[in-house]
């Protein structure tokens, strides 16, 4: 009986790891073929090299989320399983003026004794408000959830030290990716909270992220196409799914038993659908889910990592582009010599500084550093490199309800029941929900592959 | 982990030279038999560039070192707005004034667990000898094994004093730091970190562990051996004396039969 | 590893016994009025004191010899059959002497040898036993032994102030077990009391010390010796023993009274736990030069050579003295036992078994050095 064909749309981390899955999961492995437009696989996961040395930095996806302090995070485990480095990153402090404020006590010393009560009040409203448990399991939390409108920016406004409120806006800006008033108060404690070690803690991959993509692309036995742009997705006469991908000046045309559309928002919205009906149920899905957040990196080469024995931390917030997030690239490396900063600039200060010329932007980003690291970073800069990711991630606005997930990773049921849509919007923007939403398309693809063995192709 | 509440009677050590006249030293409250001297700097803001290196001599004065996990001592901390020096016996912070209780609290926590820890380590390593010589009971006693049992009874009682100890010490080891955190929670946290007492934790444990298991089936092997000898004992005194009368009969028998 | 406290020992008790038997079989002679119906042995012979403490011994060496074959990993079933094979080599030793040394109406006289061979057999089962059984059965030994000696009335198989029975079933069994010159009852209390010593003082387990040291042997025989003198005072209450010459009342060697076996018990457990604090090598040294006393390497060398051939000095002696006795006997009189006991002044066969004993050792040195057969190696060869 001939294996199920399967296409996979995309080659980024969630067409790459439903692969992974369903070729582990399936009684029988399907016969599985990737398409990815560009010429590389990996998508929002990319580590780069500077051109002046071979440094790695991390272009896009920064960090991995690690909840095994309260459950099982199957990609940590994915990641120890494929035998990679894990570099544990941390950081606890905020650079207000040219202070590092890391503690309580600063906070105090800094901004005062109320607004270091207003922030320990603020801390154990939010986990009052949202259990570890509830974080991790994303469990409904009604009183928090709200009625539509009700934004992140409304539990600011409750706290009564402007400077507080400043500090926790600043604090997590880069995290939302967008602003208070633009994201839900789940998704904006969330990314408070996520910095207290009882919910998770951040790590990374030791020389590049992108050597997860590298490793679990190398065990693959799909066929992999690169440069093969898809153009159009809909199901023909007998319930088969057809794929039609750019190939010269034409078009070609591949039969599947199921798709699977593991594209973020944006290049799905340019993919066209066959059928009304089709049609109809993706723009409904595209719809409820584009909130777009954005990011703009700026990554500079150092000649030694200069701060160190005064900054020690992987990471910490600056209050400029209104709060962004200052990485030490090179404590990602235990064995780098050279230093390099990778400035995370999140939500509308993202867009306004994404129009600028790489070099107003990256003056801005060592504008922001504080007095004792600005003058150095002159000094011992070699190369510098922005990159723009616009409208890459989803805000989760306020008031807005997820759908129940089969209709998430299932557009239309009806016509199209092995179309499955996979991506990171789906759950919170991060590997770990790309991680989540592939696992539970793999699981159905798998019990379906069960219930009918042999492919109709 | 216990800690006199007095301060110890150690005389605490002089103030080094090169340090602001306001600087001070105090010993922390410490386990009886150990004493740590704590140097305050209080951070002036024009103090001269080599502070740090003062305080760092003055700690080295003192040789503690833990060479079993290879961590070189004294521990230079640069925390935020802190420096901070630390070896078991002394240690010295450059703060400002209002962060000096903060760092004393979590200084004295931090050098009593780790002393603590270290004291369970030292009790460890010196019951692995004993440890090679007793495995033979873990699989059988005999009667030529029967006066050792009072020593095993002192090592089984050694070794699970020293695993009660280490769960009490895990207890603090593992609690979380306090959110949003602290000063004296990321020193606790840092120099724990630094002297690897996660790790030090974890090993002790599996090596207590596998005291334990053994004491624990010599504890087993001793006491099934001496029912079996109560038994045993019972039954051949019964042979015994049964063989005795037997004999006795037998001797009457014959004396009997001569006359 | 050899002890030197034992080698001394066992050297002191085979001397005593040449010298004794010497004495008694060429210059014994009997007055009945005055001592009782006892051989009358002159004030200085040490009899009575050499059987004991060689019984003794054997059983310390036993215990020693059991914790080496069980540090060598022999097996605990190998350990029994040599352990049975050897007791059987000495029974048959013991009637091979009664009927070759003495006479063939001897052969039932259970003398030592049968006496060690049975405490061999005896070994193989109560090596085995836990602690207090043993010393119930050498308590069951000791209390029986005047009981069983009065219900088998021992009187009438001694009238001529040695053993005498008749060639039946029971007088044999009888001899063996009560009345011979060395019963079971109690005379197996000897060995057995030195296993238990051995094993307390000398086979420590390991790197364990050994559960009874030097000094808590001589505090138990301390014990021993109040109650030997506390028997003793209660002897005119007992009827079927009588004191001779110099020794405490109630001291009988035959039958071996109450106060006879608690008292040369408490003198062997003394001389043992004084010699072994004084020249034996402390636990766990392996340096001679650690022990308390320093006795020259000559000195050492001539006990370690008596002590390891006392039974071929045994076996020896014994020829040396009785078969020109009976040949001459029979050549003189017709009757080899013509001159037993009578032959010469007491001072004559003392010198005698002073130069038999000096004569032992070139003779034991030549021996070794042309590794010649004698009665242990020969024991051994048949045995292990």
């Amino acid at each position: 009986m001939p294996p199920w064909q399967i296409g996979i749309i995309g080659g980024g981390p969630g067409g790459l790891l439903t692969a992974r899955m369903l070729e582990h999961q399936a009684a029988v492995p399907p016969s599985i073929t990737i398409f990815e437009a560009s010429d590389r696989l990996g998508g929002k996961v990319l580590t780069q090299r500077f051109e002046t040395l071979p440094v790695a930095y991390e272009v896009g996806a920064a960090e991995f989320y690690d909840y095994a302090e309260i459950d099982e995070d199957p990609l940590k485990q994915l990641v120890e399983d494929l035998g990679l480095p894990i570099q544990v990153l941390g950081g606890s402090s905020l650079i207000h003026g040219d202070r590092l404020v890391g503690n309580l006590d600063d906070v105090r010393e800094t901004l005062g004794s109320e607004a270091a009560a207003a922030l320990v009040d603020f801390h154990h409203l939010g986990r009052d408000r949202l259990s570890p448990r509830e974080f991790y399991d994303a469990l409904p939390v009604p009183q928090l959830d709200g009625p539509v409108g009700s934004s992140f920016e409304t539990l600011l406004a409750a706290i009564p030290s402007p400077a507080t409120r400043r500090h926790i806006e600043r604090f997590i800006h880069s995290d939302l990716a967008t602003e208070p008033t633009h994201t839900s108060r789940r998704y904006g404690l969330e990314n408070y909270l996520m910095n207290d070690p009882a919910y998770m803690q951040l790590y990374c991959i030791a020389g590049g992220n992108e050597q997860l993509i590298a490793a679990i692309a190398s065990r693959l036995a799909a066929r992999i196409r690169l440069q093969t742009p898809v153009l159009s997705v809909g199901s023909v006469a007998d319930g088969r799914l057809a794929i039609d991908v750019a190939a010269g000046s034409g078009r070609q045309q591949h039969l599947f038993d199921a798709v699977v559309l593991a594209l973020p928002i944006e290049p799905l919205r340019q993919l066209q659908f066959g059928g009304e009906r089709l049609q109809a149920a993706m723009q409904q899905h595209i719809a409820h889910h584009d909130h777009p957040a954005h990011y703009l990196r700026v990554s500079i080469l150092f000649d030694k990592a200069f701060w160190r024995g005064h900054w020690d931390d992987a990471y910490c917030m600056l209050e400029g582009f209104d709060g962004c997030c200052l990485y030490d690239e090179s404590a990602r490396d235990p064995a780098e010599e050279h230093g390099v900063l990778g400035w995370l600039i999140g939500g509308e200060s993202a867009i306004a500084w994404s129009q600028r010329s790489d070099e107003a932007v990256i003056q801005t980003a060592l504008d922001a550093l504080p007095a004792w690291l600005r003058e150095p970073a002159q000094r011992h800069r070699l190369e510098a490199r922005v990159h723009r990711w616009i409208g890459a991630v989803s805000a989760l606005p306020g008031g807005w309800q997820p759908l129940p997930l089969d209709r998430r990773h299932q557009p239309e049921p009806t016509d199209h029941a092995t179309l499955f849509t996979v991506g990171d919007y789906l759950f919170d923007s991060t590997l770990n929900g790309v991680h989540d939403s592939a696992e539970y398309v793999a699981d159905w693809l798998a019990s379906l592959m069960l219930e009918r063995p042999g492919s109709t192709v | 982990m216990t800690a006199d509440s007095s301060p110890d009677s150690t005389p605490a050590p002089g103030i080094p030279a090169g340090v602001p006249a306001t600087s001070r030293v105090e010993m922390l409250p410490t386990a009886a038999g150990s004493s740590h001297a704590l140097l305050l700097v209080p951070r002036t803001g024009d103090e001269s560039p080599d502070a740090a290196e003062v305080l760092h001599r003055w700690v080295a004065e003192t040789p503690v070192s833990r060479p079993r996990h290879r961590i070189e001592l004294p521990i230079l901390l640069r925390l935020y707005n802190v420096d901070l020096v630390w070896s078991p016996s002394r240690s010295a912070a450059f703060a400002s004034e209002e962060r000096c209780a903060s760092i004393r609290e979590a200084l004295t926590d931090f050098t009593n667990l780790e002393a603590e820890l270290t004291a369970i380590e030292d009790g460890i390593t010196a019951a692995w000898p004993a440890y090679e010589a007793d495995l033979p009971y873990a699989y059988g006693f005999s009667d030529a094994s029967f006066s050792v049992r009072d020593t095993l009874l002192a090592r089984y009682g050694t070794v699970k004093s020293l695993q009660g100890r280490l769960a009490r010490l895990t207890k603090q080891i593992t609690q979380p730091a306090p959110q949003p955190p602290t000063l004296a929670g990321q020193i606790g946290e840092r120099l724990r970190e630094r002297l690897r007492v996660e790790e030090r934790d974890e090993a002790a444990d599996g090596e207590l562990e596998v005291l334990s298991d053994h004491y624990d089936a010599c504890g087993q092997r001793a006491s099934d051996f001496m029912i079996a000898r109560r038994e045993n004992m019972l039954s051949w005194t019964i042979i015994v004396l049964l063989a005795t009368e037997t004999l006795l009969f037998a001797i009457d028998l014959l004396s009997n039969a001569g006359t | 590893m050899r002890h030197l406290s034992i080698d001394i020992l066992r050297t002191a008790a085979i001397f005593m016994m040449v010298l004794v038997h010497f004495v008694e079989n060429l210059s014994a002679t009997y007055d009945t009025q005055d001592s009782g119906g006892h051989p009358l042995t002159p004030w200085w012979l040490p009899s009575g004191l050499a059987a004991p403490l060689f019984t003794l011994l054997t059983g310390v060496s036993y215990a020693i010899w059991l914790g080496v074959q069980q540090r060598r990993g022999v097996s605990e079933d190998e350990v029994n059959r040599r352990t049975v094979r050897r007791g059987l080599f000495l029974i048959g030793l013991g009637f091979a002497f009664n009927i070759f040394v003495w006479l063939p109406e001897d052969t039932f006289n259970w003398d030592v040898l049968t006496l060690i061979g049975t405490a061999m057999l005896a070994f193989s089962f109560v090596r085995h036993l836990p602690m207090p059984v043993p010393l119930l059965i050498v308590a069951l030994l000791a209390a029986f032994a005047p009981l069983l000696r009065a219900t088998t009335d021992y009187p009438a198989y001694w009238q001529n102030y040695h053993f005498d029975y008749d060639f039946t079933l029971s007088d044999v069994l009888l001899g063996y077990l009560v009345v011979g010159y060395f019963p079971v009852f109690p005379w197996l209390l000897y060995p057995i009391v030195g296993l238990l010593v051995g094993r307390g003082v000398f086979a420590g387990v390991g790197s364990q010390p050994p559960a009874l040291t030097s000094r808590g042997l001589m505090a138990a025989s301390g014990v021993l010796a109040l109650a030997a003198v506390a028997s003793s005072l209660l002897a005119p209450l007992q009827t079927e023993t009588a004191s001779v010459d110099w020794r405490p009342p109630g001291w009988t060697m035959f039958p071996a009274s109450t106060t006879y076996i608690l008292g040369t018990v408490a003198a062997g457990m003394l001389l043992l736990g004084l010699l072994h604090h004084l020249v034996d090598v402390p636990d766990g040294s392996d340096d001679r030069r650690a022990a308390r006393l320093q006795l020259p390497a000559s000195v050492t060398a001539f006990f370690n050579r008596t002590s390891r051939h006392s039974l071929s000095i045994y076996l020896l002696h014994h020829v040396a003295h009785l078969w020109p006795l009976w040949i001459y006997g029979v050549a003189s009189q017709g009757e080899p036992t013509a001159h037993w006991q009578a032959f010469m002044p007491a001072w004559a066969s003392a010198g005698l078994g002073v130069v038999f004993f000096a004569a032992c050792v070139p003779l034991f040195a030549w021996l070794d050095r042309h590794d010649l057969p004698t009665a242990e190696s020969v024991m051994r060869w048949v045995c292990d």
